[in-house]
């Protein structure tokens, strides 16, 4: 017990001589919260688009009216040719060009098929998947609209059975989309933070030879280990109080769930990603290569592999089963839980398992590591 | 002074031979994140769970149902027994949607009528609502487009009356099935080649300070610009064997096009490296201990290049005080650069403006790196 706590005397010394560091893995992820939240969100608005009207009637400017009357569509360029549409694509002007042929009202008038046709640039999937869905839904309004309007000018009632979803957004019903990227931001940073603060800490005393000193004192390695450990797990359990408290002052992002949960599950990941760092730093040599191995680990994966931009149901079978191997993974969806949706220890025990269990094994490959060189 | 470089940059490759895992990291790594994370950037959502109550047990309610799971869009649960707490199934995860056909479904379209049908969605996860709503939109539009040229037929056809429609047809350029991996799979590999340059380059100066020995190389005759030329250049060198290694991987394993000229994508990946590589330095120069370099270059420069690059949020979303801040993203013009050399086969000719900003970027940095370090040497 006093070997352990000369151990965490020394990393706690260390730690607030680096008035950088600390400050840093303290204020940091605070800040990126604030700016991310405020900077980043999914809805695809503004979508600009040049627009080339070769019919000129009164039914074609109506049917442009309603493309441009909200915010998912602007209007930034007219074109006269279809020639000029080529390059407006080329170089990025425009997203669409959206051409209304000639002709448009003459169809709708004898009650046939008109065509508008849109030309998307699709280096940009994703937003032009977007458009194309934006575009789908607006013809159909207009085509609704306009046989309405048909079959009142004929005297016939308005025969029209369609089925409408009344969609009600649950967990967060203004779809804000900080709403739902806090959470998975916090589980980012969070994770970035941990594995940074341990992964280069007993490969620096290798490197700067003090590793030599720890292994002639009698410290047995899980003292090493949880004196190494213990100083970060405050840190962090402070960086997250202080990380919420930021999510609901700035966002309105409130904790639905129970907080004893949310506790339970900070400190079940804290064990698990510090004990990453740690492993990484104690199978590594160099600070370079602890550095590198850390990002390659934490940097992407905990951006593209843990549920918070592409859902992990949509990915293939072999990255849905390789996602349960990092621990981001399992934060995101507890915390979403949490946060979100009030869940229960009921719903969320195979999250804090899973991140119970990948931690014991970190942890546990740290101290064999660690005990083959005391 | 090219003796100098020299000597600088077989001191580096013999260190970098020493530790093969590093060089190992360097040159397998990128690759290995490429293979793994190129599948899983597609944003093509297939497959949602969608639970059914269905409370009016009629015919046309069953023909919805089997509308929504044919339309390829979901996978369909109906919910059976009580139905008073359906929302349980979005906070379990069980589904993302919970759609309830009313009582009334069936009467309401056999006369003709328009009918409502309530969808709760799971706001909480990713940007899933979207998508769950638009297929919903989509499928119930489908079946209704169905219902509608029957009921029309049948009591239109008395009057001569055709119904109009709007229809929008779409050409999609550069990438007509709209495979979001084209799109996403380049800035990958943009993101993965900054992480890599990025992170050597700044710790490599760093840890001469730490352990001592940049003080033995001031002594030497080396002059500060020879110094971060060599230093830098082993680097410059695994960047370009990762573009080479990394471009025919692409398009082998990822179907991806390349329509553009390979000249030019070397060109202005060396232009890119000069920036990573400069950032990497000028880090170098800010801090004192390799964790320092470690932590400021993750969070204040990777991660933020990451996220307001265009990579994965549209830049035209972003309030327009940040707007304003990606224009001093590098990454964001080598994305607009690589993109357009892969999939429109665009040259200098169309992309010029990026091309110089680049090229800027470049050198700015590189010369206040070089500045900086000047300065701390004296």
């Amino acid at each position: 017990m006093r070997r352990f706590r000369a151990i965490f005397t020394k990393e706690v010394r260390q730690l607030r001589r680096d008035r950088l560091s600390l400050s840093m893995l303290f204020l940091v992820p605070i800040l990126l919260l604030a700016l991310y939240g405020y900077a980043l969100s999914f809805d695809v608005k503004h979508i600009p688009v040049a627009v080339i009207d070769e019919d000129g009637t009164r039914d074609s400017r109506e049917f442009l009216e309603s493309l441009f009357g909200n915010p998912y569509f602007d209007r930034v360029l007219t074109l006269n040719h279809r020639a000029e549409a080529d390059a407006v694509l080329d170089h990025g002007r425009a997203r669409f060009v959206l051409v209304i042929p000639g002709g448009f009202a003459r169809h709708l008038a004898r009650g046939e098929i008109a065509d508008v046709q849109a030309l998307v640039d699709g280096a940009d999937a994703s937003s032009a998947g977007t458009a194309v869905g934006y575009l789908d839904v607006l013809a159909a309004r207009a085509t609704r609209r306009v046989r309405l309007e048909t079959l009142a000018r004929a005297g016939v009632e308005p025969v029209l059975p369609v089925v409408t979803p009344a969609p009600r957004i649950w967990f967060n019903p203004e779809q804000e989309s900080s709403h739902y990227l806090i959470p998975g931001l916090i589980a980012m940073l969070m994770m970035l933070a941990a594995v940074i603060a341990t992964s280069l800490s007993i490969v620096r005393e290798k490197e700067r030879m003090t590793m030599e000193q720890i292994m002639v004192s009698p410290v047995h390695p899980l003292e090493l280990i949880l004196g190494k450990t213990l100083p970060y797990v405050l840190v962090g359990l402070a960086t997250m109080a202080l990380i919420l408290q930021l999510g609901r002052a700035v966002f309105g992002v409130e904790v639905i769930g129970s907080w004893w949960l949310l506790s339970l599950t900070t400190l079940v990941f804290l064990f698990s990603a510090l004990g990453m760092g740690l492993m990484i730093s104690t199978i590594t040599h160099s600070q370079q290569v602890a550095f590198q191995l850390a990002t390659i680990l934490t940097l992407l994966p905990s951006f593209l592999l843990s549920g918070l931009i592409f859902p992990i149901r949509s990915m293939p079978m072999f990255h849905q089963i390789f996602s349960l191997f990092f621990i981001p993974r399992h934060f995101v969806t507890a915390l979403r839980g949490i946060m979100l949706k009030g869940a229960s220890l009921a719903d969320l025990w195979p999250s804090l398992a899973a991140m119970l269990a990948l931690g014991f094994v970190f942890n546990l490959i740290a101290w064999w590591n660690t005990r083959k060189n005391l | 002074m090219i003796r100098r470089i020299h000597c600088l940059i077989r001191k580096e490759l013999a260190q970098l031979r020493r530790d093969p895992r590093l060089l190992g990291l360097l040159l397998v790594a990128p690759i290995l994140q490429l293979t793994i994370l190129g599948f899983v950037v597609t944003n093509d959502i297939r497959e949602i769970d969608l639970a059914v109550r269905d409370q009016d047990h009629t015919y046309q309610s069953r023909e919805f149902t089997r509308a929504l799971a044919a339309s390829g869009f979901f996978v369909v649960q109906p919910l059976a027994g009580a139905d008073g707490r359906d929302d349980a199934a979005l906070v379990s995860g069980r589904a993302g949607l919970v759609v309830t056909v009313p009582a009334d479904f069936g009467r309401r379209l056999t006369r003709g009528q328009p009918v409502e049908v309530q969808a709760l969605v799971d706001g909480a996860d990713s940007n899933f609502a979207v998508y769950g709503v638009n297929y919903l939109q989509k499928a119930a539009r489908l079946f209704s487009e169905k219902l509608v040229r029957a009921t029309a037929s049948d009591r239109v056809g008395k009057q001569n009356l055709r119904l109009p429609s709007v229809r929008a047809s779409t050409r999609v350029w550069y990438n007509p099935e709209l495979k979001s991996r084209i799109y996403m799979v380049p800035a990958l590999m943009a993101q993965l080649l900054m992480i890599t340059t990025m992170l050597v380059a700044s710790m490599s100066l760093v840890k001469e300070r730490e352990e001592g020995t940049l003080e033995q190389l001031l002594v030497t005759p080396l002059r500060p610009v020879e110094l971060i030329l060599g230093k830098l250049l082993p680097f410059v060198v695994v960047g370009f064997v990762e573009v080479v290694a990394a471009v025919p991987f692409m398009i082998v394993v990822f179907g991806l096009p390349f329509r553009g000229d390979v000249g030019f994508l070397f060109a202005v990946s060396g232009l890119y490296l000069l920036t990573t590589l400069g950032i990497g330095l000028l880090v170098s120069t800010m801090v004192r201990t390799q964790q320092q370099a470690m932590l400021v270059s993750t969070f204040f420069v990777m991660m933020p290049f990451i996220m307001l690059s265009g990579f994965a949020f549209p830049i035209e979303n972003m309030p327009r005080a940040i707007q304003v801040v990606t224009n001093i993203i590098p990454l964001k013009y080598y994305l607009i650069l690589v993109r357009g050399i892969f999939l429109k086969g665009v040259g200098m000719a169309t992309l010029w403006r990026e091309t110089l900003i680049l090229a800027g970027f470049g050198v700015v940095i590189l010369g206040l790196a070089v500045a900086r370090f000047r300065k701390r040497l004296d």
